[in-house]
């Protein structure tokens, strides 16, 4: 879901830089207000863990393994804002050393991955979950919030990719950057993460916020409102 | 006489599976593997980034605009020609840097043709791009099923469009695997001042990429130790979540022990980075040429 260079028109990457160069300045403040001076070693030991979340590899149908981007059970555990920070930091850092997903591209595969994910996946989290404390419930918004993070995500994508011949093309009509449009972007993506990775996601996120609940339960964000920006998402 | 061997001793795990020349491993192994990728990846950019090239001689900040304006140049020129003339400088560029040329066009060509070719390749068809037939592939039985036309066939302006992508990616991953080959991620850091990016970002993106490396020799440690002391399949559904939750309060303890360890150095919240190499006159020359060129290229 790392869109390369060369597939986005100035048009689309410009914005999307000042789009989430936004959100990190409203992240970084938030989080600095709060933490003051802790601020870097926690937000930097949060990018770590989030780092190590993705290079757990799974099988997925088919011979391969994929990695869970994680951006849920980080926004479960540590909260949205810290999420922001902390796997932007993974993705700039991948985009730079390992070249996954391009220069250009960074500011819309934050958006997507780092932003709209861990931003849906609260959402959902909170509303699937209401008030109850009941163990199959909060497994069950733990999976639907793994689950819609990743098609927000995957859609966000599907979407950047799929304008590219509308808003970027030559007089004759000919695309100048990602060549397919939105009738084929979005059921590609969408259809390929719907039955495949979004599961996939999701029951990492459950498996996970199953461990944490039973064995940390007072780690998790929602759970303790005094941990960064508590009950303010 | 009773068999007093422990009964774990006595099952037998079966042999890796063997498919051609490749030993086929646990997804766990698989991940472990990753980890060592990121070793040698940032060990072998490290290395590279100490050779004797032009490249190598620049100022960080020199080498990060390089990067900025180049990728941008890339990215709004529409012609083909265009980007083969890039390409051109760029090989060059990587001539004089003695970067290893064949491992990184390789690296390159893999991502151009990945990307850009394979990627692409159903966009040279007139289902995607309508225009002068250059090759007919299949005339349908049945007219405008799914809207598809009634004859398949690949377009001029198809082939024009696969081959700018692919030049596009091609020239995009140059410039980057240019600058990240012969610049250490901490020097790349530290020339992204020049955007005004604030350093306390940067610094959190430093720790980050440094204590990856704490962590990742933990979880290999780990992992090494479970396979040493378990004989046949563990539970991989419970051993993964244990170990990052495992990880997750290390991650906290340390961050206690970084703070304090800050605090207790005089860290007050005001974030400076050190070692930032001043301009030399090198970097002033080359940043000229770099901007003359680029500025010809804007025009062309």
């Amino acid at each position: 879901m790392h869109i390369p260079d060369g597939y986005l028109s100035p048009q689309t990457y410009i914005p999307m830089f000042a789009v989430t160069g936004t959100f990190w300045a409203v992240a970084l403040r938030k989080l600095k207000k709060e933490l003051s001076v802790k601020e870097i070693p926690y937000l930097t030991m949060a990018s770590v863990f989030s780092f190590l979340i993705m290079m757990f590899n799974i099988p997925i149908p088919g011979g391969t393994t994929g990695h869970a981007v994680g951006a849920a059970i980080v926004a479960t555990v540590l909260g949205p804002w810290t999420a922001v920070v902390a796997v932007s930091v993974v993705l700039i850092v991948q985009a730079i050393v390992f070249g996954d997903g391009g220069i250009t591209a960074i500011g819309a595969n934050c958006f997507n991955m780092a932003i709209l994910m861990p931003f849906v996946s609260s959402w959902v989290f909170r509303l699937v979950r209401g008030k109850s404390s009941d163990g199959a419930r909060l497994s069950a918004a733990a999976f639907l919030s793994g689950y819609a993070g990743l098609l927000a995500s995957a859609l966000a994508t599907a979407v950047e990719m799929g304008i590219q011949p509308i808003i970027a093309a030559a007089p004759d009509g000919t695309p100048l950057y990602a060549p397919y449009p939105l009738s084929v972007t979005i059921p590609a993506i969408a259809l390929w993460h719907m039955f495949l990775l979004c599961i996939v996601e999701g029951m990492l996120t459950m498996l996970l916020f199953r461990y944490f609940y039973k064995h940390e339960p007072k780690g998790l964000y929602w759970a303790n409102s005094s941990v960064v920006g508590g009950g303010r998402t | 006489m009773n068999n007093k061997v422990p009964s774990f001793l006595l099952t037998t795990q079966p042999p890796p599976e063997v498919r051609g020349a490749r030993v086929k491993g646990s997804f766990i192994d698989k991940g472990i593997g990753h980890i060592s990728k990121f070793y040698e990846t940032v060990f072998l950019q490290w290395e590279l980034s100490r050779k004797d090239g032009l490249f190598q001689r620049l100022n960080a900040r020199t080498k990060v605009v390089f990067l900025v304006f180049y990728i941008f140049i890339v990215s709004v020129k529409k012609e083909v020609s265009s980007e083969i003339l890039v390409a051109v400088f760029i090989f060059l560029f990587v001539l004089l840097s003695r970067v290893g040329i064949f491992k990184f066009y390789w690296k390159v060509f893999i991502a151009g043709f990945l990307f850009g070719v394979l990627a692409g390749l159903p966009a040279a068809l007139n289902v995607i791009t309508p225009g002068e037939t250059v090759y007919k592939i299949i005339e349908l039985q049945r007219a405008r099923i799914y809207h598809l036309p009634e004859t398949i066939t690949v377009t001029r302006e198809g082939i024009l469009l696969v081959m700018m992508l692919t030049a596009r990616v091609v020239n995009s991953v140059s410039i980057t695997l240019l600058v990240v080959s012969t610049t250490s991620f901490s020097d790349i850091l530290k020339g992204l001042r020049v955007f005004r990016v604030p350093e306390y970002f940067l610094m959190i993106l430093s720790l980050s990429q440094k204590y990856v490396f704490i962590f990742l020799k933990m979880l290999r440690d780990m992992h090494s130790a479970k396979k040493a002391r378990l004989i046949g399949s563990a539970d991989a559904a419970g051993w993964i979540p244990g170990r990052i939750a495992f990880i997750f309060n290390k991650t906290q303890l340390r961050c206690e022990d970084v703070n304090k360890a800050m605090v207790g150095r005089g860290f007050t919240g005001e974030v400076k980075l050190a070692g930032l190499e001043y301009i030399k006159t090198v970097d002033i020359m080359y940043g000229a040429i770099f901007i003359a060129l680029w500025m010809v290229l804007l025009i062309l």
